[in-house]
């Protein structure tokens, strides 16, 4: 079967490659771009630790077939991080120590950046639901949803 | 396998058969064998809600977080459908296939006497009326983010249940009761709508022992 030619923008910078068909977002970004912060966790959208933005929109990047976006517009944990230290959203999981084994924390911050985009002084009831949809196996909710708590204003 | 993103609905006519057809992808794609292909509607121009009067349109690829953007009396029923992020890609269309005990905007749209509009085997949209009333409540094993228990939506004149059989129902003769002003009776005659299930979320027994509640409460609105 035809492989198909993907342009998408990535983290701000065009990127052209081959794609198998059905290839994930995910796996394009992982296994293709080398962009390794998106995790594959449950591979079924249950988990949240892929979470990117398509188009501005937090989306499960494992339940994205490529083709289907050809021309959007998708950022990731890494096009967050700017080229010196550490995002505002980073540097607040860092402080309040909501980061234990580290595998959902790529996904919890990209649906956090998405809310924070949305509305800059989420209530703890906007942060929890913003969440919602992102497992942590270690159950450190409590610390993830103060550290979401302290960048809104 | 292959992937194929029409453009247009004629495109996608022209493709039926040739695989499954998906939208957000958040149901069936995850669960189909890497050799079956898929019909992607993604592109297919058939996202948009339009409001006529009291009528509504909705495309059957807008997302369920464009519906509750744009039809304000949905939204605690979509806001009891998953996460934010999956509601940023579960389209109306797809809701209405999903298998129970999911698909709660399905109760919905039964309970509003929704019309499907469709173009040979595609749905390419649903179209209601804004109700007078409107009833809604699901129950649940977390606050957010899990499947139906029971769900009950109403708008005062007829109910439709999730969670309780093996597709939405209406409760015929619990809406009997209701037009007699009859809550309490409604709520009884709702089990003869019910063929429950077992599941992870709930049992058979469980599902029908807490329908009458739910309905209950959902009918005088106290929840």
């Amino acid at each position: 079967m035809p492989s198909s030619v993907i342009e998408i923008t990535v983290n701000g910078s065009e990127e052209e490659f081959i794609a198998k068909p059905g290839t994930t977002l995910l796996s394009a970004l992982r296994d293709t771009l080398g962009l390794t912060a998106a995790k594959r966790g449950c591979g079924v959208g249950t988990c949240g630790t892929c979470t990117c933005h398509v188009d501005g929109e937090a989306v499960m990047s494992c339940l994205v077939p490529v083709e289907t976006i050809n021309g959007s517009d998708v950022k990731t944990l890494e096009g967050t991080t700017p080229p010196e230290g550490l995002s505002p959203l980073q540097q607040s999981f860092l402080d309040n120590f909501a980061t234990q084994c580290g595998f959902c924390t790529p996904g919890m911050i990209m649906a956090a950046e998405a809310l924070l985009a949305q509305n800059p002084s989420p209530t703890r009831e906007d942060v929890v639901t913003a969440i919602s949809g992102n497992v942590c196996r270690c159950t450190g909710y409590e610390s993830i949803i103060e550290a979401i708590l302290a960048v809104g204003k | 396998m292959q992937v194929h993103v029409p453009t247009s609905i004629d495109e996608v006519l022209g493709l039926m058969g040739q695989g499954t057809i998906v939208a957000g992808c958040t149901g069936i794609f995850p669960h189909l064998a890497p050799t079956e292909s898929i019909i992607s509607l993604r592109k297919a121009g058939l996202s948009g809600v339009e409001t006529e009067g009291d009528t509504v349109r909705v495309g059957a690829t807008t997302t369920l977080t464009q519906l509750a953007r744009e039809v304000p009396f949905l939204r605690e029923a979509i806001a009891s459908i998953a996460s934010p992020t999956i509601r940023n890609m579960a389209t109306v269309g797809g809701n209405l296939f999903a298998p129970q005990p999911h698909g709660d905007l399905a109760v919905c749209l039964l309970a509003l006497d929704a019309e499907i509009e469709r173009n040979g085997d595609l749905v390419t949209g649903v179209s209601f009326k804004v109700p007078e009333q409107w009833f809604y409540t699901k129950a649940m094993r977390r606050k957010q983010n899990s499947a139906s228990i029971v769900t009950v939506a109403s708008d005062g004149t007829r109910i439709a249940l999730g969670g309780v059989a093996r597709e939405p129902v209406r409760a015929l003769a619990a809406e009997a009761k209701l037009a007699e002003g009859d809550i309490d009776g409604a709520a009884e005659a709702a089990l003869e709508a019910a063929d429950p299930f077992d599941d992870a979320y709930a049992s058979a027994w469980y599902r029908r022992r807490v329908l009458p509640v739910h309905v209950r409460r959902a009918l005088t609105n106290a929840v």
